[in-house]
């Protein structure tokens, strides 16, 4: 084992690397168990979820994590009898997994130096895995019985992989196999590679020549291998065609004969082969985060000092040159969205913490909750990954604390006993929406507007309208639970997931309908590094308007501005809007009172639109977002800012900003014609 | 206190310095690009070789009376808790070295709101220098994101 071996400074390492595995492990065992359970109890996903605990089991071994291992140890077993169809698959057992599967999470992060977990909790579940396991194998109910189980030597295993030992594989591929470029011949080549390879090619689905589809697959091939290697090694030559193939790897049945059915032969012989060949390791490399991002910032400065020698010199460049600056610009653009691809990740890990968490609540709160989880496969970048996951806690906490009713009022109520939770991602308008929805009780506005007066947010005698109400949710100090519980905690309001969000560049907002249930929606960058925009001036000022938010611009005639009260507005698309002036709605002193000739026509993210008068707009470009150093990022109307081709500042217009700015400018307007005298103070408070 | 070396700068006729390690280079003011809904002490943003960096103006910033604009400002780029930012001054004097006898503490009479800048006051060959705590003048995080 590693620990007396090897000395502290190469151990730690190895051992974050264990633990970033196991991170990755968990979310593809909870991904697997959710399939498993929907009924997708395909041999791929068994398979995936096996070598998952394997994988931990073996890790935690040799870092002599005793508890983790024995955990996992039993865990496995259970799977493992899954696999070999020893055991049936029912939602019972799925249900008790993915129990197991929190468990397992628990001890990995006790492992970790994290909180030490109940071991009652421990116990319980590893009851509830003994009870699949079969009585005779004694290995694996010692360890169930919460004494120190026996922890599988690495001398047995050396014993183990010398034997020699056939296996049979029957191998279908699907005709997506061949589209991605798989050839059975390789994996074929592969095979013979591990020892003695007899195939026999199986021809019964082929049709008649007549109703052969040329793009389908129709082959198929059993095999028997005599081999060495563990059973691992086998799967692995499969790992890139697991998907695309059905795939069934047996021991075959007169040389199992020879093995002891307690022996758990591939458990054993697998753990040997996942500490010295695992053939992913040789296409995935792990890098630091903070080298890719000093590359990021690079690239970075590199499209900057672009934009600036383009600026500069674009238009002398000789004839010959161009086509050579041309290619340059071209492969620049291609490094940076290379890296940005290889920043972007699927959501996937951080809905799976989701699952996780209402699991533990339903517990915590013993309510009943089935949550549905979809869009999980949208990529964001890294940087917005990384910050999604606090929001998504405090929305779903809330959401099962205190949106969800108790089993019992639901009955009351007609409802199903068993709340539900709908996370749902999808792109649009290249951004990522998140939508957390509950089937709960909804929100109160009459309560909402109440508690809003109560605690001194609005005044009593204001009119808002419905989503105005709703709105207040976010507002700091605002918290319509009563009693504060252990779950939702004490003083995480909707405030803290809004300001989570527009620190994200993202906006939130919530519909609700009282005894139906409320929806979250989130609307997020999905990256914080680019944005596609126009450059656009305005008194001496340049601006980008961020292609997002932007409609449509157009030249304003004076004839067709005209006003409401003093509102200047335009007819766009049938209806009346407000027309700002940049400088103006951005609180800059107006140059003489000018008004811009050109309207851009902006949609903030809950649909509201607003003309931006401008003077002058130039062209469409990609933006290097520039965080403001210091602490003035946050500001109404801007939300960054980026440095143009001659080195000038340009802020970045935040269109959601603007459109709160003009409504505050005519809430501001409207106190005016109430109470004149106090005019010059209500500016001077604002 | 913390003895060392120390960058003296004037701001509207009166002596100041910073710890040498806070600053990270010198170099004279340009045209800033203003950012709207800010406070008045903040200037506005300048490009600094790719970075975005916010420019404070010192005399607004420590409250004294802008008497007289300085002919040739100066922005003194600063970093505190990771954060970097401009400091526009009138001048920059010299650097001196101070021992933590020479370093005293602000007088306990009230002195006014430069009181909250002020870390201390060396007292070197008859100058007075007010020794500003460079993470003070910086706006609060907190502060900033609401």
């Amino acid at each position: 084992m590693f620990n007396q071996s090897l000395p502290p400074e190469v151990l730690g390492p190895i051992k974050v690397i264990f633990f970033q595995e196991c991170d990755e492990l968990l979310a593809s065992l909870d991904s697997g168990l959710e399939a498993l359970k929907q009924g997708n109890a395909d041999p791929d996903t068994i398979n995936m979820v096996f070598r998952a605990v394997h994988s931990i089991k073996g890790g935690a071994a040799n870092f002599e994590f005793v508890r983790l291992t024995q955990f996992s140890h039993s865990f496995e077993a259970v799977l493992s009898d899954l696999r070999a169809g020893r055991i049936a698959a029912s939602a019972v057992l799925f249900e008790d997994l993915l129990h197991a599967s929190d468990v397992l999470a628990e001890l990995v992060e006790e492992a970790h130096g994290g909180k030490v977990w109940d071991p009652g909790k421990t116990e319980a579940a590893l009851k509830a895995l003994a009870g699949y396991i079969r009585k005779e194998d004694e290995f694996t109910s010692a360890g169930a019985d919460g004494e120190a189980g026996p922890i599988p030597a690495p001398e047995k295993h050396w014993n183990e992989i010398g034997d020699l030992r056939s296996w049979r594989i029957v191998f279908r591929p699907a005709a997506s196999l061949y589209r991605r470029a798989n050839d059975p011949l390789l994996l074929f080549r592969d095979l013979s590679r591990l020892g003695e390879l007899q195939l026999e090619l199986n021809l019964h689905d082929l049709p008649n020549l007549a109703d052969l589809e040329p793009d389908r697959a129709y082959l198929g091939w059993t095999g028997i291998l005599r081999t060495l290697q563990s059973e691992q090694a086998i799967w692995d030559v499969f790992e890139f065609a697991g998907g695309d193939c059905h795939l069934e790897i047996v021991p075959c049945a007169v040389e199992a004969a020879k093995v002891p059915p307690e022996r758990l032969p591939q458990v054993a012989n697998e753990a040997v082969s996942s500490n010295s060949s695992d053939p992913q390791s040789n296409r995935v490399i792990r890098v630091d985060l903070d080298r890719v991002d000093k590359l990021f910032n690079l690239v970075e400065e590199l499209l900057v000092q672009q934009t600036t020698f383009n600026h500069v010199a674009g238009k002398q460049l000789a004839p010959e040159v161009q086509p050579v600056y041309a290619e340059f610009r071209r492969l620049s653009k291609e490094i940076q969205e290379g890296l940005l691809a290889i920043r972007s990740q699927p959501l996937k890990p951080v809905f799976q913490r989701m699952a996780r968490l209402v699991r533990q609540l339903e517990q915590a709160t013993g309510k009943s909750v089935t949550f549905a989880a979809t869009g999980g496969e949208a990529e964001v970048d890294r940087s917005v990954l990384e910050r999604l996951a606090e929001p998504l806690t405090h929305l779903i906490r809330n959401a099962v604390d205190h949106g969800l009713e108790s089993s019992d009022e639901r009955a009351q109520l007609g409802k199903s006993p068993s709340g539900t939770i709908a996370l749902r991602a999808y792109q649009r308008f290249g951004r990522i929406v998140l939508e957390v929805s509950d089937d709960g009780e909804g929100i109160d506005r009459e309560r909402v507007l109440s508690t809003a007066i109560s605690r001194g947010l609005i005044d009593p005698n204001e009119h808002l309208s419905g989503p105005d109400i709703d709105a207040l949710i976010f507002r700091p100090g605002f918290s319509t639970a009563e009693n504060v519980s252990e779950i939702s905690g004490r003083g995480v309001g909707m405030d803290v997931v809004n300001k989570c969000v527009r620190a994200l560049g993202g906006r939130i907002s919530m519909s609700s309908q009282k005894g139906v249930g409320t929806t979250f929606l989130l609307s997020l960058p999905l990256t914080l590094a680019l944005l596609e925009g126009i450059v656009v001036g305005s008194g001496s000022g340049r601006f980008i308007v961020p292609i997002a938010s932007l409609l449509e611009t157009l030249q304003l005639r004076s004839e067709e501005v005209k006003f409401i009260g003093d509102v200047r507005v335009i007819r766009y698309r049938d209806q009346y809007i407000p027309l700002v002036e940049l400088a103006a709605i951005l609180g800059y002193p107006q140059i003489s009172g000018a008004h811009g000739s050109i309207g851009i026509v902006v949609e903030d993210d809950l649909g509201a639109r607003i003309a931006i008068a401008v003077d002058e707009v130039f062209e469409q470009q990609q933006i290097v977002v520039k965080e403001i150093q210091g602490a003035y990022q946050a500001n109404h109307g801007v939300s960054a800012a980026t440095i143009l081709g001659d080195g000038q500042v340009a802020l970045i217009l935040d269109v959601n900003g603007i459109v709160e700015r003009q409504k505050q400018n005519t809430e501001r307007a409207q106190c005016y014609d109430e109470e004149s005298d106090e005019r010059v103070s209500r500016w001077a408070i604002r | 206190m913390s003895a060392g070396d120390f960058l003296v700068f004037r701001i509207q006729g009166q002596e100041f310095c910073l710890e040498i390690g806070a600053v990270r280079e010198i170099r004279s003011a340009t045209k800033t690009v203003p950012l709207p809904n800010s406070p008045m002490e903040f200037k506005g943003l300048i490009n600094l070789r790719g970075i975005v960096l916010p420019i404070i103006d010192m005399t607004s910033r420590l409250g004294l009376v802008a008497a007289t604009p300085a002919t040739n400002p100066v922005i003194i780029v600063a970093e505190s808790g990771g954060r970097i930012v401009g400091l526009e001054v009138d001048v920059v004097d010299d650097i001196i070295s101070v021992s933590d006898a020479e370093i005293q503490s602000i007088p306990t009479i009230p002195t006014g709101g430069i009181q909250e800048f002020v870390r201390g006051i060396v007292n070197i060959s008859n100058r007075l220098i007010c020794l500003l705590a460079i993470d003070r003048l910086l706006p609060a995080e907190k502060a900033a994101a609401e």
